[in-house]
């Protein structure tokens, strides 16, 4: 690295852009020295004269899961078994591994994931696999059998999911390094429903204008099953005419939960006074009706 | 009586010209169904310039045109129903046409399209010496990853464009929810990797820890990660970084690798780029020890549930 070594400008993604300042660059391996302090030099000399990272990838880690969701009925005490396909079009043999886990979603619809049997209403300790490691052929397919046991007091809906994990196999690094597994997995959805125990009751909490262009709606669900939603946001001009429609999304809303849907109201609307009027279906029967007034400016 | 008698003749008439140009009938016939595996599906996509997928078993499509006057010659037409929805499913049809006497193969019609739109297969003309024809129909789908999850049901006619004599049968196809991650790179024995080797490049090192700038990937043979989704609800993928001392210092489109989220709220639509090798940075310090440092990087997928 001379005198004469040249710096050279990589091209950045938009992403890079907007992180770093204006005029920077990514920094590569030919990159001139510019002027660190010389405490920092010597600090940074004495540390380190070699740094390798590498960030690993399975190798044509292709896996599909289908269906990805399953959703199940059963009666208390009863065991009932249901199918997944999880498969590969890699050219080679993929080892899988399968894990339960918990999940839920807090009222802006973002995913968590928790231990499996951590949650109150897990499907996870009653869930069992058929295999929890097996091999997909090249091009292949196993089909994955679950069996889930209904617990007598259990109610309601569970849920769980079942992840399938590539384990590709361990390799040597540059440098004397051994190789760490890197894993890509999908996840199978699971809810279960107990039948007969099934408690309904939904409603529309609140319903508002979140910014100039952004409603929200805030659904509950008080019952103790999974729902989802559907329908309508309608906008009507001050003589009561349906200007503009947006789609509600097909979204679940947990057991004794709420979730907040926010709709980004189009381009197209003109400035002045509207009603919206939310119609949402409740995938269990009913519908939520909330009216807004709102002003676009 | 008169009245009636006009509206016979009338009718003897219009029977009669619509009897001319051809007859198009049946010999075998049923219902066309493409029940399709996740597995059929995702090696039909993946299987480059041969996207297909073929019906189930059943009974063969099989017609017989027959033409009905030398001087008012048929033209054979196709066209279906369209598949309920705006579900780009397209159907492809190729069709054997026989004499049916002598069971000698007149011509055949490559693979083409069955649109909602009429198409001319052929027409009589194109028969020699006003012959009777059999006509054999394959069917098969064009996989371009836009599928939708879903059962569809979509009738397909033949029929004489002269008179407007028609058979119809119906066609079924069955398409599975899927979520499918895919890694694209080097068909290499081993891992997937993308580095930052740095050994032989102090002063670029030394750069980035003086300016903060995130060093920049050495060599990769991965190249991008692809995800697929054929489901309304969309996906979410979560990037985790195993637990390393260095874990936070990974970037990935600008920002901390670990406990990144992609997703969408619909269907992909074939594959769609979540990012490639090059988004990746390392941010140092100047406080690394020195050797080998390893991430493990885990893509976790799920159709948003």
């Amino acid at each position: 690295m001379g005198a004469g070594a040249q710096t050279v400008v990589h091209p950045l993604r938009r992403p890079w852009r907007k992180a770093l300042h204006h005029g920077d660059h990514l920094v590569t391996p030919c990159d001139s020295l510019l002027s660190p302090s010389p405490d920092r030099i010597i600090r940074v000399m004495k540390a380190i004269l070699l740094l390798l990272a590498l960030a690993s990838f399975a190798q044509a880690a292709d896996i599909g899961i289908s269906p990805p969701r399953l959703e199940l009925v059963a009666q208390p005490g009863e065991t009932i078994t249901a199918t997944a396909t999880v498969l590969t079009t890699a050219a080679s043999e993929q080892q899988i591994a399968s894990e339960l886990s918990d999940w839920t979603l807090d009222s802006a619809g973002n995913l968590a994931f928790f231990p499996a049997g951590s949650l109150l209403h897990s499907a996870a300790p009653f869930l069992e696999l058929d295999a929890s490691d097996f091999i997909l052929p090249p091009g292949g397919s196993r089909e994955v059998r679950l069996a889930f046991t209904v617990p007598a007091e259990a109610e309601g809906t569970l849920h769980g999911m079942v992840f399938f994990t590539v384990v590709p196999p361990p390799t040597e690094l540059p440098g004397g390094g051994v190789g760490v597994m890197i894993t890509t997995r999908v996840g199978l959805t699971v809810y279960v429903t107990v039948a007969g125990t099934e408690q309904l009751g939904s409603e529309l909490l609140d319903f508002y204008q979140l910014d100039e262009r952004t409603l929200a709606a805030v659904v509950v669900n008080t019952g103790n099953t999974v729902m989802r939603l559907s329908g309508t946001i309608e906008l009507r001009d001050e003589a009561g005419q349906v200007v503009h429609r947006l789609e509600v999304p097909d979204v679940p809303v947990l057991r004794e939960s709420e979730r907040e849907i926010t709709f980004t109201l189009p381009e197209g609307v003109a400035p002045g006074f509207y009603v919206a009027l939310a119609l949402i279906q409740d995938s269990r029967g009913g519908l939520l009706a909330g009216e807004l007034p709102i002003e676009v400016p | 009586m008169k009245r009636c008698a006009l509206l016979l003749l009338a009718l003897l008439a219009v029977s009669s010209a619509s009897a001319r140009y051809g007859q198009v009938n049946f010999i075998s016939s049923g219902l066309v169904s493409f029940n399709v595996t996740a597995e059929a599906y995702a090696n039909a996509l993946a299987c480059a310039g041969c996207n297909y997928l073929y019906p189930d078993p059943g009974l063969p499509i099989v017609l017989r045109v027959r033409p009905q006057s030398p001087d008012h010659h048929y033209t054979l037409e196709t066209l279906h129903s369209g598949f309920g929805s705006a579900n780009p499913l397209n159907l492809e049809a190729r069709y054997t046409v026989i004499d049916i006497d002598d069971n000698s193969v007149l011509f055949t019609i490559d693979w083409r399209p069955v649109s909602q739109i009429p198409a001319v297969l052929f027409t009589e003309p194109q028969v020699e010496d006003e012959t009777t024809v059999r006509v054999e129909v394959e069917y098969r789908l064009r996989i371009t990853g836009a599928e939708l999850a879903g059962n569809y049901l979509a009738s397909v006619s033949y029929r004489i464009r002269e008179n407007n004599r028609a058979v119809a049968h119906n066609v079924q196809v069955i398409l599975p929810s899927f979520l499918t991650l895919r890694l694209v790179g080097q068909l290499a024995p081993g891992p997937h990797t993308v580095s930052f080797d740095y050994s032989q490049a102090t002063a670029a090192y030394l750069h980035a820890v003086s300016s903060g700038i995130p060093l920049a990937v050495t060599g990769s043979n991965l190249e991008r990660l692809e995800i697929s989704t054929n489901h309304p609800t969309g996906f979410t993928v979560t990037v985790i970084v195993s637990e390393t001392p260095l874990r936070d210092r990974l970037w990935l489109l600008g920002t901390a690798a670990h406990g990144q989220r992609f997703s969408s709220s619909g269907p992909t639509n074939g594959f769609v780029t979540l990012f490639t090798a090059s988004d990746f940075g390392l941010v140092v310090d100047g406080g690394e020890t020195p050797g080998l440092h390893i991430f493990t990087v885990t893509y976790e997928a799920v159709r948003n549930p």
